[in-house]
């Protein structure tokens, strides 16, 4: 549901769109705020307490924010995707790679790793903290499990898909196999491996707040369970709220990066 | 000179593409690759870390642990658990999430009204409910199809929406001029035009919802697969604990399996001749 | 530096093992081209001229027989076997000057040569203003062009062109083909031309020399000298010899492909 597609459908563009989106919007808050001061109250005490206003949810936000609890949390969560990501980057694409290029590699490894693909990231958590605690390195761990595959994958099919075409035409050009694989293979296959990335990071993104909410001493998702478990709910929503943000700014960053350094994919990519 | 003296390697293979009975050769490959790890785990393993069914399993350890695990009633009792509620979320979330998508694919209005409300709560992991999850529906039944149903909405959503508008302008203009009337056109046409998307919605949905429950089971149930394994763990039963994540693995690609399977049999013609 | 081609007894089979069945595609090719002729290859649909031309590249390794190009025998792709695709096949990472500098720049040519050469065939095509720009900024008919420059820039001693106008629209064909005698005609050297076509007009507007393929297994039916002078031009096109020639050309190729789908006709392996 990109903006590209909706302005392509829409018979008229413009301004009873737009008015439409910013109904979107008022509808989403109106009805968050409903529920929240006039239908739960009538439901009991209890059922109060469960749904925050937003405006409670703003105030709690600036609070967190402002006792540096919150910027604790988000940089321990940042500090493991980070970390993670960039050893999958330095792992799933050399291995897709050659993997992609050597049929004879791709026939040894693939087995081991078709074995290793379906268990769920999450199945990991016990395992992992049994080896490794609950600190940085597990939840590392979970999320280069679960960013390898799809990653590994794509950057695969990528280069195996390259056009044939590109290829034959660079080798009646004069370049060798070094050159075709480097300067002909690897950006061909760069849209698919830009869209494993972008796969990649949401799994992983969505990998490390299930390992945080399990069991973590730090990190976003550790600390919305903590308040859940003070009944924190205006808490919960805020550190939701924080969680959404970060996760949609990276993949816009991601999009927008994949822009920039490849602006001819625009044919490739869909918003 | 006869040129099959020379056999130099070409640098690609596509050209012409090596026909071939891959398939029985392939599978043995497999076989042997995978028995070369095992054996590899189960002789070497022990020389560099402690290994045993309280550590670090063997292959003997896990086998051995699936005899006992799977006599017990609460493996059994966790499976339907997992399973029923996975389903259950499932269901909900796609007699939702389909109309919603539809709906949403078909009425650039409604898509412009409902379009914030979506693109703010999709990049939300589904994990990251898991406390609110709790908190409105305590630590039972109802939280866990709460979170699958989450996980399986937005994709099922997105992608319905997607299969509307793939459908819409070449095909609706087709169907237009050949004189079928709205009601028609939305049975025959838009139905089955955009049925494989929400299919493969439903996919990637379920696919989402198995990881959710497992999670969701881990934090705050008391049945469950993810349960399961927390507690396997607790009694340092290692070996049941890589049971449960095979077995998990296996029931992720039984339910895709069993919607591929529904693919064929709904959208038999999807892949073929330039859908 | 222009070369013949010499092409002996060429074979090409592909297996099935999966049936245990023999394609033939070729089956039996013997060809010479002569140093700076024009030469193009026409046959019904499948009758292996691509295939034909992938082995003069070197892509493809016959199954038996040998490819001469000038002394040296064809053991794979080079430099001097330059090839046009039908899909273009620019690489759409580089912009025009980048692409057509591709060649040069992987053979090691120092800076300096490289960009007057590339300025020199960007000129040539007609393209110079359009250096900067990328493959997907263009159209049809200038891609081809960008194809061509990138080709003839690296100084092949033959060019090999698999149905080059095949994705444009009818009138940048015509265009194009002009385009390509006037390029081809103007250079040092008139190089050797290989050019694999459905089109028979194409195919007698553009050559000194026209083959025509058997249906599969793919096999020499006819060899015509063109005997139009040139320069060519569109009043060709009027000439009752040319309109002749075509329906005579036309009427073998038909046979062969009714000929050929009375028997089994697989799809050309691509």
């Amino acid at each position: 549901m990109s903006r590209a597609d909706t302005a392509a459908n829409s018979g008229t563009r413009g301004s009873g769109e737009g008015l439409l989106r910013v109904a979107g919007v008022l509808l989403l808050l109106g009805v968050w705020w409903a529920l929240a001061s006039l239908v739960l109250p009538q439901m009991g005490e209890v059922a109060a307490k469960s749904l925050p206003s937003p405006w409670a949810v703003a105030e709690r936000l600036v609070e967190l924010a402002a006792s540096g609890e919150l910027l604790v949390h988000a940089l321990k969560t940042l500090q493991r995707i980070a970390t993670a990501f960039a050893i999958v980057l330095l792992t799933a694409i050399p291995l897709g790679v050659l993997m992609g290029w050597s049929e004879t590699l791709r026939f040894a490894l693939d087995p081991l790793l078709e074995l290793l693909r379906p268990i769920p990231p999450i199945a990991w958590i016990p395992l992992s903290i049994l080896w490794l605690g609950v600190g940085d390195a597990q939840k590392v761990y979970i999320i280069c499990f679960a960013a390898f595959f799809p990653l590994l994958v794509n950057t695969m099919v990528g280069v195996r898909h390259v056009n044939p075409s590109l290829v034959a035409a660079a080798s009646t050009l004069g370049a060798s196999r070094g050159q075709i694989l480097f300067r002909v293979v690897l950006p061909a296959a760069s849209p698919f491996v830009f869209a494993g990335m972008r796969i990649a990071f949401g799994i992983g993104w969505m990998a490390l707040v299930g390992a945080e909410v399990a069991a973590a001493l730090a990190g976003l998702g550790y600390m919305i369970m903590a308040m859940r478990q003070g009944f924190d709910s205006a808490g919960v929503v805020a550190g939701m709220v924080v969680i959404g943000v970060l996760g949609f700014c990276f993949d816009v960053g991601l999009r927008r990066l994949h822009r920039w350094l490849a602006p001819w994919h625009l044919e490739f990519t869909q918003v | 000179m006869q040129s099959g003296d020379v056999a130099r390697k070409l640098p690609f293979r596509a050209w012409p593409a090596a026909v071939g009975a891959r398939a029985p050769l392939e599978a043995l490959q497999r076989v042997m690759f995978v028995a070369v790890a095992l054996g590899a785990w189960q002789w070497l393993a022990p020389r560099l870390v402690r290994t045993g069914p309280d550590f670090f399993p063997l292959p003997s350890d896990v086998l051995h642990g699936f005899a006992t695990l799977l006599t017990t009633a609460e493996f059994w009792t966790s499976v339907v658990s997992s399973v029923g509620r996975v389903l259950a979320g499932f269901a909900v979330a796609t007699l939702a999430g389909v109309p919603l998508g539809v709906l949403i694919g078909a009425s650039p209005r409604f898509e412009a009204l409902v379009d914030f409300s979506v693109e703010m709560l999709r990049p939300l992991p589904a994990m990251a409910w898991i406390p609110i999850a709790i908190l409105w529906f305590g630590a039972g039944d109802v939280s866990s199809v709460f979170l699958v149903s989450l996980g399986v909405f937005f994709p099922v959503v997105i992608n319905s929406a997607a299969g509307v508008k793939a459908t819409g302008r070449v095909y609706r203009k087709a169907a237009l001029t050949l004189g079928a009337g709205p009601l028609l056109m939305l049975r025959k046409v838009i139905v089955r035009g955009a049925l494989p998307y929400v299919i493969l919605g439903c996919r990637i949905g379920l696919g989402v919802g198995w990881m959710v429950i497992v999670a969701g089971e881990m934090v705050g149930a008391q049945s469950g697969l993810g349960f399961l394994i927390m507690k396997a763990r607790s009694f340092a039963r290692i070996d049941w604990v890589v049971d449960s994540m095979i077995v998990i693995g296996l029931i992720g690609l039984g339910l895709d399996a069993a919607i591929v399977r529904l693919q064929r049999w709904a959208v038999p013609w999807w892949g073929k001749e330039g859908t | 530096m222009g070369a013949a081609i010499r092409l002996k007894d060429i074979k090409k089979s592909y297996y099935s093992a999966r049936d245990a069945s023999e394609v033939r595609a070729l089956d039996g090719i013997t060809l010479e081209v002569p140093d700076g002729e024009f030469l193009s290859i026409v046959g019904p649909s499948g009758c292996g001229k691509s295939t034909l031309l992938f082995i003069v590249a070197g892509l493809v390794p016959p199954s038996e027989g040998t490819v001469f190009v000038g002394e040296e025998l064809v053991t794979g792709p080079g430099w001097q076997r330059g090839m046009a695709f039908q899909d273009f096949a620019l690489f759409p990472w580089l912009t025009v000057a980048g692409n057509v500098e591709f060649g040069l720049k992987m053979r090691g040519i120092p800076r300096e040569e490289r960009q007057r050469t590339v300025r020199k065939y960007l000129e040539i095509v007609g393209l110079r203003a359009f250096a900067d720009k990328y493959p997907h900024e263009l159209s049809g008919g200038m891609k081809q062009r960008t194809a061509i420059a990138r080709t003839l820039a690296n100084g092949p001693a033959v060019l090999l062109m698999d149905e080059p106008f095949a994705s444009v629209d009818a009138q940048t064909r015509q265009l194009l083909q002009d385009e390509l005698l006037r390029i081809w005609g103007a250079g040092e050297t008139k190089r050797t031309v290989l050019f694999v076509t459905h089109s028979v007009e194409e195919a007698l507007y553009l050559s000194d020399r026209v083959v025509v393929m058997t249906a599969r297994p793919g096999r020499i039916l006819e060899d015509l000298a063109v005997p139009f002078e040139r320069p060519r031009g569109e009043h060709l096109l009027k000439d009752p010899w040319f309109t002749d020639l075509r329906l005579e050309i036309w009427s073998h190729i038909k046979r062969e492909v009714l000929q050929g789908n009375a028997a089994e006709m697989l799809p050309e392996p691509e």
